[in-house]
């Protein structure tokens, strides 16, 4: 239930009246809470099973390429946000800027998930 | 965004409402803003960097990183060249020890003529050609 009203919360930000700017920012937050849970979930997981430390150091190496993808996009993001009011040439270009940080960040966020899949984390 | 990425952000956020109530709360914060600010993603941007990987995971076999070092640094001064010198005990040796195969010449008789004339000889009887200066 819970699934469906996340889904239809973003499918519904993606209307007429809703910004790029706010679909990203959207995208971006909820990538946030969701490495947020993934990153417990794995927490939880070393207590329990003690893993390898080469396989902590893998998730450790995919969660800081995460970090560092995700604050590109929001350092992005905060550009965007500041020239989309002038709606000049330099606001397009900072919105092209901010799809892309996006697009890293959720690569690196969907990298990081399918690794802790791969390790036996139940995601 | 892809299909698959889109399943599982929903099924985390599913298992993060559950988890942590205060998750939703969150979501609310940002599915409601109406047109995000610089300081939004400022925010958003410190809330991603707030946690490192020791503090999702505290049973980590993995060695800290944020060791505070009580012991000074060494400081090693900055490495200095050297000239290259020749010994001198093998100038001086060149110098004192005689090459028989090519003995030093005699000075000539002008030279030896120009030579100063010494009050005493070297058995330290006076020297006849000696004369004393005016």
């Amino acid at each position: 239930m819970l699934a469906f009203c996340s889904l239809a919360l973003m499918f519904a930000s993606t209307g007429c009246n809703t910004t790029p700017q706010k679909v990203a920012y959207q995208s971006a937050g909820t990538a946030v809470v969701s490495v947020d849970t993934a990153m417990n979930l794995w927490g939880a997981y070393v207590a329990a099973n003690h893993p390898p430390a080469a396989q902590e150091q893998a998730v450790k190496n995919a969660y800081e390429k995460y970090q560092t993808a995700m604050a590109l996009a929001c350092d992005a993001g905060a550009v965007y946000a500041a020239t989309s009011v002038t709606n000049s040439a330099s606001s397009s270009q900072a919105s092209l800027a901010l799809q892309q940080a996006i697009t890293n960040a959720n690569a690196e966020l969907l990298d990081l998930e399918n690794l802790l899949t791969q390790l036996g984390v139940k995601l | 965004m892809n299909p698959a990425l889109l399943a599982l952000i929903v099924s985390l956020i599913e298992e993060a409402v559950k988890v942590a109530p205060g998750v939703a709360e969150d979501l609310k914060l940002i599915f409601e803003n109406p047109s995000p600010v610089p300081a939004d993603w400022e925010a958003l941007r410190a809330k991603v960097l707030a946690k490192s990987y020791a503090d999702y995971v505290p049973a980590s076999a993995l060695p800290p990183e944020n060791v505070v070092k009580l012991s000074a640094p060494v400081v090693t001064p900055p490495a200095t060249e050297t000239p290259v010198v020749a010994k001198p005990e093998a100038i001086q040796t060149a110098v004192e020890t005689p090459n028989p195969q090519n003995p030093a010449p005699e000075p000539s008789p002008a030279i030896a003529a120009a030579a100063p004339v010494t009050a005493y000889l070297p058995d330290g009887s006076p020297n006849p050609a000696y004369v004393h200066p005016a």
